[in-house]
C-alpha cells in the first residue's frame, strides 16, 4: 500500500514486509463465513412472505378479542336499562330506587324520590301506584286514584316499558302476593277476557284478604 | 487507478450484487485486517469474532459505500470501531489508555532492556509482534492503521478522533520504541 500523504513520518514497506513474514492470517473457516455471509446478504427477501403475513394475522386477532371484549362488556348493560324488571318480582319494580331510575330516563324534572321510611305499607302503596298505570296503559276503567295519576302532568308518568313489565309481572304473581288495586285490577282484567269462574275466585279471595278496601271500591254490577 | 480505487470500484460492484467482487475485495485484505485486528484486539479469541464483525459490517454497509475516500480507509476505520467496542466490552481500555506519549518516550529505554521471548526465537515478524504488543494502544492503532491499512496521518487522526500532530507523534514514538526493540532491523 502506498503512502499518499507527504509528510510521512517513516516509510511503510519496511514494516509490510516484517508483518508479513509472521504469516499471522485468518483461519479457513472463517474465510467460509465471511464469504458465505456476503452471498448471503445478497440473496433476495422474497421468502420473508411470512413476516408481514404473520403481523396481519396477529393485527386481526388483536381486533377480534378487543371487540369480543367490548360485546361482553356491553352486553349485560343494555340488558338491565331496556327492559328494566323484566322478569323481577312486582315488589322489585315498586322500589323507591325503580322510580328514580324512572325519573332520570325520562328527563322529568320531579322531586327527589322520598326516602323509603315505611315498610310493606309502603311497598303496597308504590305497588298500587304502579298498578293504576298499569291499568290506564291497558285501557281498563281507572280508580280514582289512576284518574288523579293521569291527570298529573305527563313527565310524572312511568315509561310505557315499565308498565308493560308490571302487568306481566302482576299476571305471573300470587294474588295474595299483590296490592289490592293490582289484585282488583287483574280480576276486571280476567272479566273482560271472559275468565269469569276465575275472576269470582279471585274476587272472592279479594274479599277475604282486604275486606274493608273491597266494601269500599269493588263494584261487583260493573265487573259484570 | 490505483489499488484503492480499485477496490472501491470492486466494493460498488459487491454493492450492486456481485459476490465475486467480494472474493477479490476480501483477497485484497484479509490479511492485513487480521494481523491489524489481532495485534489491536491482543487475544487470539477475541480477534476472530472483532474481523467477522467487521466484514459483517461491511457487508450490512454495502447499499452506503460511497467511494469518497479510499476503500482502506474506509475498511479500517471500520475496524477501528470495532476495536473500540471490544475493547469497551472487556473494559481494557482504560488500562491502556493511561500512558500518553511523554510516558511512552520515557518508558522506551525499558522496553529495550527487557528481554523478549519472540527476539529469542529468531523471527524477526514474532519479534516485531511481540514487541508490538508492549506498545501502548494508541500508539500501536496508529501504527497498523498507517502500516496495514495504509492510513495517512490525516486519516489516522479522524479515524482515531485526534488532531494530526498526535497522530504523527504517535507513530513515531511507535516506530522509534519498534527500532530499538528490533536492532533498527526494519529501519534498514
Amino acid at each position: 500500500m502506498e503512502g499518499r500523504d507527504d509528510e510521512a513520518p517513516f516509510p511503510r514497506e519496511p514494516w509490510q514486509r516484517l508483518l508479513g513474514e509472521s504469516g499471522n492470517r485468518p483461519p479457513e473457516t472463517t474465510d467460509a463465513r465471511i464469504r458465505a455471509a456476503a452471498r448471503r446478504a445478497l440473496t433476495p427477501r422474497s421468502r420473508r412472505w411470512w413476516l408481514p403475513a404473520s403481523l396481519a394475522a396477529s393485527v386481526v386477532l388483536a381486533v377480534l378479542i378487543v371487540r369480543s371484549e367490548f360485546d361482553t362488556v356491553r352486553r349485560p348493560v343494555m340488558t338491565e336499562s331496556a327492559i328494566p324488571g323484566d322478569s323481577a318480582p312486582v315488589h322489585k319494580a315498586a322500589e323507591p330506587e325503580h322510580s328514580v331510575l324512572t325519573d332520570a330516563e325520562t328527563g322529568a324534572d320531579v322531586a327527589p324520590p322520598v326516602p323509603r321510611v315505611g315498610g310493606p305499607e309502603h311497598e303496597l302503596r308504590a305497588a298500587s301506584e304502579l298498578a293504576e298505570e298499569v291499568v290506564a296503559d291497558t285501557g281498563l276503567p281507572a280508580s280514582p286514584s289512576t284518574q288523579r295519576e293521569l291527570a298529573a302532568p305527563p313527565a310524572a308518568a312511568a315509561p310505557a316499558p315499565s308498565a308493560a313489565a308490571a302487568v306481566a309481572s302482576a299476571e305471573s304473581a300470587e294474588p295474595e302476593s299483590l296490592s289490592p288495586e293490582t289484585w282488583y285490577a287483574r280480576i276486571r282484567k280476567l272479566f273482560a277476557e271472559g275468565r269469569r269462574a276465575e275472576a269470582e275466585r279471585e274476587l272472592e279471595a279479594l274479599r277475604r284478604a282486604y275486606p274493608a278496601w273491597a266494601e269500599k271500591n269493588v263494584k261487583a254490577d260493573e265487573l259484570r | 487507478m490505483g489499488l484503492g480505487d480499485a477496490d472501491a470500484q470492486l466494493m460498488l460492484r459487491y454493492a450492486a450484487g456481485d459476490a465475486r467482487a467480494f472474493d477479490e475485495l476480501y483477497a485484497n485484505h484479509r490479511n492485513g485486517l487480521w494481523r491489524f485486528i489481532g495485534r489491536s484486539v491482543r487475544d487470539a479469541a477475541a480477534t476472530d469474532d472483532v474481523f467477522q464483525e467487521c466484514w459483517s459490517r461491511v457487508i450490512a454497509h454495502r447499499e452506503n459505500y460511497r467511494p469518497e475516500a479510499r476503500f482502506a480507509t474506509w475498511l479500517y476505520r471500520i475496524a477501528h470501531n470495532c476495536c473500540m467496542d471490544h475493547w469497551r466490552t472487556v473494559a481494557r481500555r482504560g488500562a491502556r489508555e493511561t500512558a500518553d506519549d511523554e510516558a511512552v518516550a520515557a518508558a522506551a529505554d525499558d522496553a529495550v532492556a527487557e528481554p523478549l521471548a519472540a527476539a529469542l526465537a529468531g523471527e524477526r515478524g514474532e519479534r516485531l509482534a511481540a514487541a508490538l504488543e508492549r506498545l501502548p494502544q494508541e500508539q500501536s492503532t496508529a501504527f497498523l492503521l498507517y502500516v496495514e491499512g495504509g492510513l495517512s496521518v490525516a486519516e489516522i487522526a479522524e479515524s482515531t478522533g485526534v488532531n494530526p500532530e498526535t497522530a504523527k507523534s504517535r507513530l513515531r514514538y511507535a516506530a522509534a520504541k519498534l527500532r530499538q526493540t528490533l536492532g533498527e532491523t526494519a529501519s534498514d
